[in-house]
């Protein structure tokens, strides 16, 4: 069938985007990202979008998809032109740069806020401790989640609480700081602490929105980290 | 058109996948004084590497021995493999493990502590170390984390395009920034290539689309060999569309079936069944296709259905993800379409086991090198294995061998610059999209699953009138921020360059190993061809084919293989 997508565009000079239609004939089982791959091919040498892996384990091609973000990579084509027009534009809170390429500084900033790495490793490392054992049931299916992240931005294009307050580490940031906030070989549970209490930027800030649970492509559930995070926060002294 | 950035650093990494991260994260703890970047087309943790499932094998329980990692990982490559590379990767395999789980990675445990591991193919006992079925992702994760947490300098989304080697040493790399356009002159002591592997050349491939032998083209270009770049090894079960769908679930337990409801691999390996190694179950498959027991969409079937809802949702949670998804099947209910796919190139930059290439200064490490530890056919769960322990290993080979720091070679810059400028002339050239095309369906009709010599004959023609083609290729747009035009053509450069060079050594191997198969010559011929091939690109372009023994120390070669 014929599918009608309705594109931003913007060259890199430019300071404001404009629209441009492409009609491309899509099979079932053609994605999204297959439909970028025809355009940029057969239609518009200069579509720029980012791809990788094309198998929703890489992050990159993650764009607004009737205003709602998703992996274009992961979205099959079909039934969405069925019911339509397929609008796509860039991800949200992050500038654009190029079409649906946008700059990915902000998220890492975000992310590198939380000190996403194992701190202090403990001294003597056993190797046969049982970690998972160590949690209870509802930790475990939550940090299984959390290292699902493929940090594609979703969660932080569609957070309503970062675009009010750009300090908000946002959701993916919060879901990396749950892992090693829980992580049994990291000994300096003080400085997680510290960073999800933060005033502004830590998880403390979370709205409880949600869109970020609604638009995650792996079911990382990144408010419920937060919430337990919240929940379990030693009270301020 | 010219140089805006000139850098200089002791060490510049291609590639950010799991080798090129290993190497930079081991030097930065190692050798904190080292000047060492990261230089990749995509953010590091795009990379291809997090998209292995399965696992990463090491001989880490109490009851097993590197040693019988060891000798399957010979046996499972036909001998090919250097013995000497494959003793360094399989005896080095568990202090990996340590250092991964000491970085963060959650390997999946056992209730007393250890480590699960999973039944992998070809090997005699559960060996394969994992994280849920996403073991690369993980592992990805980890190093990206420690990256950040060492402070190593990363330049993504930069994409190198030229090597220039001066008197028969690397001096550096060219590449531009995809996000500002910016040209730039990386001059280093030592470069490693870490760009992974070429299986797009193949276009029905579960590689990821950036996968495109980068790497391994610039240091062909620069007068390094390709070894054993003949060998490509094809998965048994990808999708229509080439996504992978992993050994993991054969691991635990799937089937695969016929149209009249067999368990085939009965016929081809009653002992291993489906766990048998990759190239007898992809060609077993393609067997069947061929003979008319698949189905009418041109797949056999995987069948999950007997593990029930529950072990399928724990086990392989992304494989079911992926099947419904790509294919729109779930396998509790039913079983998924499944063809072979071009997966893993075993061949790659000739290194030796310090990872050093034949050009001074120039190492190689990863699926973009043929240290040759796969040999003729790779192991499930030793490649991300392969990442990680040659890239440590880059990390101690790399600082030991730098010397004095040369001015960059002004002339050798130019020229590679003029080339990059040509592509921008005016006029009318060739289609990046058409060529590309051609190109896959020369390697797939010459080079695929079905090797003889009158179709490999034919299109080894037209693999050479393509490449000639190809150096007409014309971008229009100038801008280079995110050129997407540029960037394929780019990449349309290397792949016809690997895909020639395959070619040329998969034509005179007239016999049968691993992932070569000839169907004129389905037997391995040890006498003629115990040897890796080394293919050549003089300046002129042309290809000269060498070969060079295997190191054998302690094991020797069978001259069958049967499981």
């Amino acid at each position: 069938m014929k599918a009608v997508f309705d594109i931003y565009r913007k060259r890199p000079d430019e300071k404001a985007g404009r629209r441009q239609k492409f009609e491309i004939e899509v099979a079932p089982g053609i994605t999204l990202l297959d439909a970028f791959h025809r355009i940029q091919a057969d239609h518009d040498p200069t579509f720029a979008y980012r791809y990788s892996c094309r198998g929703a384990i890489c992050g990159s091609c993650a764009v607004h998809i009737n205003g709602v973000a998703a992996l274009a990579c992961k979205t099959q084509a079909a039934p969405l032109a069925e019911k339509g027009e397929i609008v796509v534009d860039p991800l949200g809170n992050l500038p654009a740069v190029k079409d649906l390429v946008v700059e990915f500084a902000p998220f890492w900033e975000a992310f590198e806020k939380v000190r996403p790495y194992v701190l202090r490793p403990a001294e003597t490392h056993d190797y046969q401790f049982t970690w998972h054992d160590k949690l209870d049931k509802k930790h475990q299916d939550q940090l299984s989640r959390a290292i699902l992240c493929i940090k594609c931005a979703a969660c932080f294009s569609d957070c309503p609480k970062r675009a009010q307050d750009p300090r908000f580490i946002g959701p993916a940031a919060s879901v990396a700081l749950y892992k090693f906030y829980y992580d049994p070989r990291d000994v300096d549970r003080a400085e997680r602490v510290a960073i999800a209490r933060e005033s502004g930027s830590g998880v403390v800030a979370c709205d409880s929105h949600a869109n970020c649970v609604k638009v995650c492509p792996k079911d990382c559930r990144p408010l419920r980290a937060i919430n337990i995070i919240r929940q379990e926060l030693p009270a301020a002294e | 058109m010219n140089i805006s950035d000139r850098f200089d650093f002791d060490v510049v990494i291609m590639g950010a996948g799991l080798a090129g991260m290993s190497a930079a994260v081991k030097m930065a703890e190692d050798h904190p004084n080292l000047k060492v970047a990261l230089l990749s087309k995509v953010h590091p943790v795009r990379s291809h590497s997090g998209a292995a499932q399965g696992g990463i094998n090491a001989a880490v329980a109490a009851d097993d021995k590197w040693q019988d990692h060891y000798y399957d990982t010979l046996k499972g490559g036909w001998f090919l493999g250097d013995q000497d590379a494959v003793r360094i990767l399989t005896e080095q395999a568990p202090q990996a493990i340590f250092e991964l789980d000491r970085w963060g990675t959650a390997f999946d445990r056992l209730a007393d502590g250890n480590f699960a591991q999973r039944p992998f193919g070809g090997q005699r006992r559960n060996r394969t170390c994992y994280v849920q079925d996403l073991t690369g992702h993980a592992l990805l994760t980890t190093m990206y984390e420690q990256t950040v947490k060492k402070g190593v300098a990363v330049f993504d989304e930069w994409f190198a395009f030229a090597l220039v080697a001066d008197d028969g040493a690397f001096r550096g790399f060219l590449a531009f920034d995809l996000k500002s356009g910016r040209l730039g002159w990386f001059g280093a002591r030592a470069g490693l290539i870490a760009t992974g592997g070429a299986g797009r050349i193949f276009g029905q491939s579960s590689n990821a689309l950036i996968n495109t032998g980068d790497g391994m083209a610039l240091a062909l270009r620069a007068g390094a060999p390709l070894k054993d770049i003949e060998f490509f090894q094809t998965h048994p079960t990808g999708l229509q569309n080439g996504i992978l769908i992993t050994e993991g679930a054969r691991g635990e337990g799937g089937y695969l079936i016929n149209k009249d409801n067999e368990r085939f691999m009965e016929r081809y390996a009653p002992k291993f069944m489906e766990l048998a190694p990759r190239d007898l179950v992809a060609r077993s498959i393609h067997t069947e296709i061929t003979e008319g027991r698949g189905f009418d969409d041109g797949c056999v079937r995987l069948d999950l259905r007997h593990l029930g809802a529950e072990k399928i949702k724990e086990r392989l949670p992304q494989i079911r993800e992926i099947a419904m998804y790509f294919a729109g099947v779930d396998p509790i209910e039913a079983p998924i379409p499944v063809r072979p796919t071009v997966h893993y190139t075993m061949g790659g930059i000739h290194a030796d086991v310090d990872c050093a290439t034949p050009i001074r200064g120039l190492f190689a490490a990863g699926e973009a090198a043929c240290i040759s530890v796969h040999g003729a056919n790779r192991l499930g769960g030793n490649s991300l294995l392969e990442t990680i322990v040659y890239g440590l290993r880059a990390a101690q080979t790399i600082p030991a061998s730098l010397d004095g720091a040369p001015p960059a070679p002004a002339a050798a810059i130019e020229r590679e610059m003029d080339k990059f400028r040509a592509l921008f002339a005016d006029g009318d050239g060739e289609s990046v999209p058409a060529l590309r095309r051609e190109m896959v369906r020369i390697m797939t009709a010459g080079f695929g699953l079905k090797r003889e010599e009158k179709g490999m004959v034919k299109e080894l023609v037209e693999i050479d009138a393509l490449a000639e083609r190809a150096k007409n290729v014309r971008v229009r747009e100038k801008n280079l921020v995110f050129n997407i035009e540029l960037v394929r053509a780019l990449e349309l450069g290397c792949m016809v360059d690997v895909g020639r060079a395959c070619a040329h050594a998969s034509l005179p191997r007239r016999e049968s190993r691993g992932s070569h198969f000839r169907y004129d010559y389905p037997k391995m011929d040890n006498a003629k061809f115990l040897k890796h091939s080394l293919v050549r690109q003089d300046a002129g372009g042309a290809l000269h084919l060498d070969y060079l023994p295997v190191t054998i120390v302690d094991v020797p070669p069978l001259d069958e293989i049967k499981y």
